[in-house]
């Protein structure tokens, strides 16, 4: 029998901003339907990695492969239909759009509706209209914002525009997500109800990809963590491995305090 | 239906237009809107590439030129039936359009516009230079009104009538697209453009095809001014035309659609009143620009639904 491919695969991959060396042989793979952290000092690499997994911008070398597909070099709208889909650091919903909006931007657009399908308002776009209306009506009710589907962004707290951007991204229903700091600037009990939200998208069979500086929801959230410092994979394995690897206490609490240890 | 209401009531109004107009004033009253449905056509296109897509494109005055210039030629020259030659001015302008689009569209903000700019120039100095075919300064005469199975709209009325059917179906048209998931599109890629990437939206393509599309408009307005105006030269083509079509949709309210429609038929207006002011008639509609920009800088459309947002949310 065939072995699945490893849903993401990444060999020895580079990036340099002028000489700057971003992101220097990193190298790991991505199992289906787990939770991997990554996880590293500010500067890091960590979003740079992102944005070369999402082809913000491609890498100076090296392989990123997804379902056994190489998408290295492949713009970034094409791997978002490929299924790999992300929430930003900083925020990103669009302001000009309401909530509900927002959720439909991230809808599939099956029918191929463009420019002239649109105009002349032919069946595929009425279709088009309803059937993504019905996916972001449902995606709502997931998270318990189908009320305020017709508010503008502006109205919404820290919290909600926290949620709707993962809504926004699982709107087309990708197989991985990727999550940049999805708990950024919540507290407490926000933060609980999120990780409720994350790990119901994971039973759906999604696999996840996170970077998050809150430890203890790194800790508790992830299957396996990968650690990066200064652009270079230091260390990976299990939230009990890796929180006991020398090379990571060193690189987050400094060498003096490693040694006394 | 609640979106084709607005609509019925500018084919009503449009309809019976010409006979509540005092006899006195017929001509010119009919003139005067006339233009304004020119314009909406126009700004309609404008409106998707810059109020919605938010590419500062200057160079519409270059489109409008193409379609009444290619109109222009083809009628004196050819036999072709008007309906087709519009056509062919469409399809070259897009062509035209499409060319200058892929290496320009991925210029942002200030280069955009620029290169833009410079691309309503080169038609201006193309059309001035290029004599043989364009009559130079002088122009071409004698444009013959637009006519279709031998039906010629040779009147005002006839004229206003057939204008004000394309905008309105322009209209439509481009409702329906600034209300589907283009219309969407557009404003993600106005907002960001690497975030638009990450949601599957073509960035690149989205840009070409909606500045393609809007040059489009402006050709199709261009050949029915060269049909009715009867007589075009290069100076209805200058930098000032794009610069007014700015002014309309920035007083109307860019990103509506229905500013168009506000912004053309206010500025029209008042333009005719400005006239008389003569030389300073440009010096008084840039204070006009800029008051717009201070005071209003979401238009009379953005206004309107400001206000009624606010009633919305006092009721609740």
């Amino acid at each position: 029998m065939l072995t699945e491919p490893k849903i993401l695969e990444i060999k020895g991959l580079n990036k340099n901003f002028n000489g700057l060396k971003a992101i220097f042989d990193v190298s790991f793979d991505v199992e289906r339907e787990e939770i991997l952290s990554i996880i590293g000092p500010n500067g890091a690499g960590k979003t740079t990695l992102f944005n070369l997994i999402t082809g913000v911008f491609p890498p100076s070398s090296g392989k990123i492969i997804f379902n056994g597909k190489d998408i290295t070099h492949l713009k970034s709208h094409q791997i978002a239909s490929l299924g790999i889909s992300r929430t930003f650091q900083t925020q990103s919903l669009f302001n000009s759009l309401t909530t509900g909006e927002n959720v439909l931007i991230g809808c599939k657009n099956p029918g191929g509706v463009g420019f002239f399908k649109a105009g002349l308002r032919l069946k595929k776009c009425k279709k088009d209209e309803f059937q993504s209306l019905k996916r972001a009506k449902e995606v709502l009710c997931m998270c318990g914002l189908e009320r305020k589907i017709s508010w503008p962004i502006g109205s919404l707290s820290l919290r909600e525009r926290k949620v709707l951007e993962i809504m926004r991204a699982i709107a087309s229903e990708p197989s991985l997500l990727i999550l940049d700091e999805p708990a950024a600037g919540l507290r407490g009990r926000e933060i609980d109800e999120l990780m409720d939200l994350i790990l119901q998208i994971k039973r759906k069979g999604v696999t996840i990809i996170m970077v998050e500086h809150q430890m203890d929801v790194v800790m508790h959230m992830s299957n396996r963590i990968v650690v990066l410092n200064y652009g270079v994979k230091i260390s990976e394995g299990s939230p009990q491995e890796v929180s006991q690897d020398p090379a990571v206490i060193q690189a987050y609490l400094g060498g003096d305090f490693a040694a006394i240890t | 239906m609640k979106r084709s209401l607005p609509i019925l009531f500018i084919f009503l109004a449009v309809i019976i237009f010409p006979f509540v107009l005092p006899q006195s004033y017929q001509s010119y009253g009919l003139m005067v809107l006339t233009f304004v449905g020119i314009y909406v056509i126009i700004l309609m296109g404008l409106d998707l590439i810059l109020g919605y897509c938010g590419q500062i494109a200057m160079g519409h005055n270059g489109f409008f030129a193409l379609g009444a210039y290619s109109t222009a030629i083809l009628s004196q020259r050819t036999n072709l039936p008007h309906i087709l030659i519009i056509v062919l001015g469409i399809l070259s302008t897009c062509s035209v359009a499409y060319v200058i689009g892929v290496p320009t569209l991925r210029l942002r903000g200030f280069y955009l516009a620029l290169a833009t700019l410079a691309f309503g120039s080169v038609v201006y100095s193309l059309l001035v230079g290029y004599s043989e075919l364009t009559g130079g300064y002088t122009g071409i005469r004698n444009i013959l009104p637009f006519t279709i199975g031998g039906y010629s709209f040779d009147t005002d009325v006839k004229n206003f009538y057939l204008i004000w059917l394309v905008a309105i179906l322009a209209l439509l048209l481009t409702l329906n697209i600034a209300n589907s998931r283009i219309g969407r599109t557009l404003k993600a890629v106005q907002e960001n453009e690497v975030t638009a990437g990450t949601l599957m939206i073509n960035v690149n393509r989205t840009k070409i095809r909606v500045f393609v599309l809007s040059s489009a408009y402006a050709s199709l307005a261009g050949s029915l001014y060269a049909h009715y105006v009867g007589f075009i030269c290069p100076s209805d083509f200058t930098l000032v035309i794009t610069v007014q079509l700015f002014l309309m949709l920035f007083i109307g309210g860019k990103g509506t659609i229905w500013g168009c429609l506000i912004g053309a038929l206010f500025f029209k207006t008042l333009s005719e009143f400005t006239a008389s002011a003569e030389q300073f008639e440009l010096a008084l509609q840039g204070i006009l620009f800029m008051l717009v920009l201070i005071l209003m800088p979401d238009g009379l459309m953005g206004r309107a639904r400001h206000i009624a947002e606010m009633r919305h949310a006092k009721a609740k």
